[in-house]
């Protein structure tokens, strides 16, 4: 019980410091939504896209395989670069969060000798120093999910053009715009379809099935929560070694 | 090697015991600070190699020992409570607003008290001091030591109190060094 309580007191005796990590967890936490989301957004669309080709026979679909490749491949390559991106997220995250650690383990150096001087050991001083960072991740990330959900809608629609900007570009290397209107006017040639070539890849126009869903959320959380602990488990335990080592044989 | 330390320790101990027991106040002369603060090193370190922190509380001024966001109270109860808060005196216990309050603008005296019953509270039973604060008046120098004596006392603990004061060293001929007695944690095998 003390030590939650240690560690709710250290969280408003520096609040300044941690109130900027809130902001800094809620920015990490809505890009992790935003990219997760975009990724699964993008891996509908390709299912979709899947369940469109079905519409066509077997013949049909084999003079345009050229196509049909060059488009799976398209939404492949949309979902390892959000993929790489929200690796990048999580290095991001444990690189600051280290520096984070180091900067406070310089900060707190009185607080933390205080402790070793009453016999503290360091595991126990180091956990409740990641408590106080997993209190405020926890927060910074329940304000960015509930900023989300509110912003669904929106961020529906801007993912949905941020997806459509990325396939295109993919699409781009791989299909000539000569080659893509060939193929479409060939397997669009006397078929009846609820969708337009236009609308073949990516339906960029008219009314959406539905809503995109926000995901990610366990994931951000669990991902995020454990870059974090991990990056300043290491940081705090290796200074406060260091100030234990100094306090017990300074000269 | 588990058998050793606690050979080490249980030699260590008896050493403590030759020296500062039956519980009370002991003081060890030095000569200026700087040699008061060589031999708290020297004892603190002789502490811990000896396996023995356990055993240890510590009473320095300026302190880095309070933790400054806690109360009062938690403060006191930092490293848990083996003894009954009655040995508090009196006042200080019964003043909640003092006990509740966050501890990061102790005087000099407060600060000691704290400190004091915060290593007897724990049960440590031998505590080191390193001389009084000089913002501390002769009268509140006296109240402490009696408080000090009457809770070590109770609770069968030694107070160490490293001093550049002759005054207390002639006060107290029988519990007092002019040379400081040396801690050696070593071994008898070793040693």
């Amino acid at each position: 019980m003390r030590f939650i309580e240690r560690a709710i007191k250290a969280l408003g005796y520096h609040r300044r410091a941690y109130l900027s990590g809130i902001v800094g967890i809620f920015l990490f936490s809505l890009l992790s939504f935003v990219l997760l989301t975009a990724k699964a957004l993008n891996h509908q669309n390709q299912t979709d896209f899947k369940d469109r080709l079905q519409q066509f026979d077997a013949q049909t679909l084999t003079t345009a395989k050229h196509l049909v490749t060059a488009a799976n491949n398209a939404y492949t390559a949309v979902s390892a670069r959000y993929q790489l991106w929200w690796y990048g997220l999580l290095i991001i995250l444990f690189v600051i969060a280290a520096g984070c650690a180091l900067f406070f383990s310089w900060q707190r150096r009185q607080e933390t000798a205080a402790y070793l001087l009453v016999g503290k050991s360091t595991a126990d001083v180091v956990a409740q120093y990641v408590l106080e960072n997993l209190i405020v991740f926890t927060g910074g990330f329940l304000l960015a999910w509930c900023l989300a959900m509110v912003s669904t809608q929106w961020l529906d629609h801007w993912l949905h053009s941020l997806n459509l900007q990325l396939f295109a570009s993919q699409l781009d290397g791989n299909v000539s715009l000569k080659a893509f209107k060939k193929i479409t006017k060939q397997l669009f040639a006397h078929r009846l379809t609820d969708f337009s070539s236009n609308d073949l890849m990516l339906p960029e126009h008219g009314p959406r099935a539905q809503v995109t869903t926000l995901v990610g959320g366990a994931k951000t959380y669990l991902y995020g929560a454990a870059t974090l602990i991990i990056s300043q488990v290491v940081v705090y335990t290796t200074m406060i070694t260091l100030q234990r080592h100094r306090l017990l044989h300074q000269d | 090697m588990p058998l050793f330390h606690s050979h080490v320790a249980k030699h260590f101990r008896q050493q403590l015991t030759d020296l500062f027991t039956p519980a009370g106040l002991y003081y060890l002369y030095f000569t200026d600070h700087s040699a008061l603060q060589v031999g708290y090193q020297a004892y603190t370190q002789a502490f811990v190699a000896a396996n023995s922190t356990k055993q240890l509380g510590t009473i320095t001024f300026p302190d880095a020992t309070i933790v400054p966001y806690l109360t009062v109270r938690s403060n006191l109860l930092i490293n848990g409570q083996h003894q009954d808060f009655s040995l508090l005196p009196e006042n200080l216990r019964r003043d909640s607003l003092f006990l509740d309050q966050p501890a990061k603008h102790l005087t000099a005296a407060q600060s000691l008290y704290i400190q004091l019953f915060r290593g007897l509270l724990a049960g440590r039973q031998f505590l080191l001091m390193t001389d009084f604060p000089d913002a501390m008046t002769l009268q509140e120098t006296r109240l402490f030591l009696t408080h000090a004596e009457a809770a070590v006392t109770h609770t069968d603990s030694s107070l160490i109190i490293l001093t550049t004061d002759q005054s207390l060293i002639t006060a107290n001929p029988d519990t007092s060094w002019q040379q400081p007695p040396v801690l050696d944690p070593r071994h008898p095998a070793t040693a």
